[in-house]
């Protein structure tokens, strides 16, 4: 399926021609193609190891407008993987070093930034202004939010995650499944480590950033098979792609027949953040 | 049955960094019991005290959920693939602080970790504290 957009009425100029042209002499992109891509508008949830690359290649395909929202500055730390801002940048919020990226990339590209976190009281008001949420986040209780805040505003959601070696990467569609469906509960504090904790390779959100970015354009285009009902798997020291298959849970709280939760609620505390700890 | 099981990598440590093993059984229990015997201490990160699988973790069976199969009943033939797979969420320092600890596979919590000239670590801990063992 391809995100219904208005037909596209802009017509290229001839430097979008120049720039685009590589992928416009493609069927599955033409020109009809990439005015879909310069129409489109998509949200990265964090501009970090997954969202740079995500956001560099959204870009660079001529994605019309990328909203991007984090409320962090550059690290020294975030160097290693977060290909999207550079040494100049430490210190600097993540939202202005990756406007900044991606307009020198594509000056065609409208970078809206959100240097806040998303929470339940702005998800809705953010999440409305685009077609397509890619999740490039790095906690659960923003993994469910944004879950939660795409299906009930019926966004198709590009999900990714990474941990060291090994990745993962999937599409929900509304109706088709949700984060909810494969993981219900999160699981309590500590019991996870994070990449923080356990360490992550730098190219690894690369590379399932790359695949969201494209699963990303598929469904802008209308082309291919998307990842939707199907977690990938990326093992990158046995180099070997996975694929299991995700369902629809009928008894998932938000997507499922009887819905229980129909509106956001406190994610920290769902999953045991600090506010429920310090409560408890 | 004999199966092959696949480990996560936030499992590994159980497995001596294994990351595809064998065992035994006719159903996902069974299996699950074999894995422990092999490799204590396995069974509590996919199972709680009931006895239930935890919900952060999903068991497929040939790639599919064993929740829209049979459940840990799940019957299993010669040569199935079973697959672990817990939630992962990425970048953010968890809240737990596990205890320091080089080479034993439990987590440091530290930003920075570089081998001194005699063989000591160096470290940075969570409050910018170097310190040095």
């Amino acid at each position: 399926m391809s995100i219904e957009t208005n037909a596209p009425s802009r017509t290229l100029t001839l430097d979008q021609i120049r720039r685009y042209q590589r992928q416009i002499i493609m069927p599955e992109v033409g020109s009809i193609g990439q005015r879909k891509l310069l129409d489109a508008k998509v949200l990265l949830i964090g501009a970090g190891g997954l969202g740079s690359p995500t956001g560099l290649y959204l870009g660079a395909a001529g994605v019309g407008t990328i909203g991007i929202v984090d409320f962090d500055v550059v690290d020294m730390s975030n160097l290693h993987r977060q290909i999207l801002h550079g040494h100049a940048d430490i210190g600097r919020p993540k939202v202005e070093s990756a406007a900044d990226m991606l307009k020198d990339v594509n000056p065609d590209v409208e970078v809206i930034g959100f240097n806040e976190p998303i929470t339940s009281e702005n998800a809705f008001r953010i999440i409305e202004q685009f077609d397509i949420v890619v999740n490039g986040s790095d906690n659960f209780p923003t993994r469910y939010l944004v879950n939660d805040a795409a299906y009930f505003k019926k966004k198709p959601l590009v999900d990714g995650g990474i941990f060291r070696f090994e990745g993962q990467a999937t599409v929900y569609m509304p109706g088709q499944g949700c984060y909810r469906c494969l993981y219900p509960a999160p699981p309590p504090p500590g019991a996870v480590p994070s990449c923080a904790d356990a360490g992550v390779l730098g190219v690894l959100p690369g590379i399932i950033g790359s695949i969201q970015a494209v699963e990303t354009i598929k469904l802008i285009l209308g082309v291919g098979d998307p990842l939707t009902n199907r977690l990938l798997m990326f093992d990158s020291l046995a180099m070997e792609f996975r694929e299991v298959r995700i369902r629809r849970d009928p008894n998932c709280p938000v997507c499922g027949d009887e819905p229980s939760i129909t509106e956001l609620i406190d994610y920290e505390a769902f999953c045991g953040g600090p506010a429920a700890l310090a409560l408890s | 049955m004999s199966v092959e099981v696949r480990v996560p990598t936030v499992l590994r440590k159980h497995t001596g960094g294994a990351r595809v093993v064998q065992a035994q059984g006719n159903n996902v229990a069974a299996v699950l019991e074999s894995l422990e015997q092999q490799y204590p201490g396995l069974k509590q990160e996919v199972m709680n005290e009931e006895g239930k699988v935890r919900q952060f973790v999903n068991i497929y069976v040939n790639d599919e959920d064993i929740r829209y199969l049979q459940s840990l009943q799940t019957a299993l033939q010669d040569g199935d693939s079973l697959a672990i797979l817990p939630a992962v969420a990425g970048g953010a320092t968890s809240i737990a602080t596990p205890s320091f600890g080089e080479g034993d596979g439990r987590p440091i919590p530290s930003h920075l970790v570089g081998e001194g000239q005699d063989g000591g670590a160096v470290r940075l801990s969570d409050n910018g504290a170097l310190q040095v063992w």
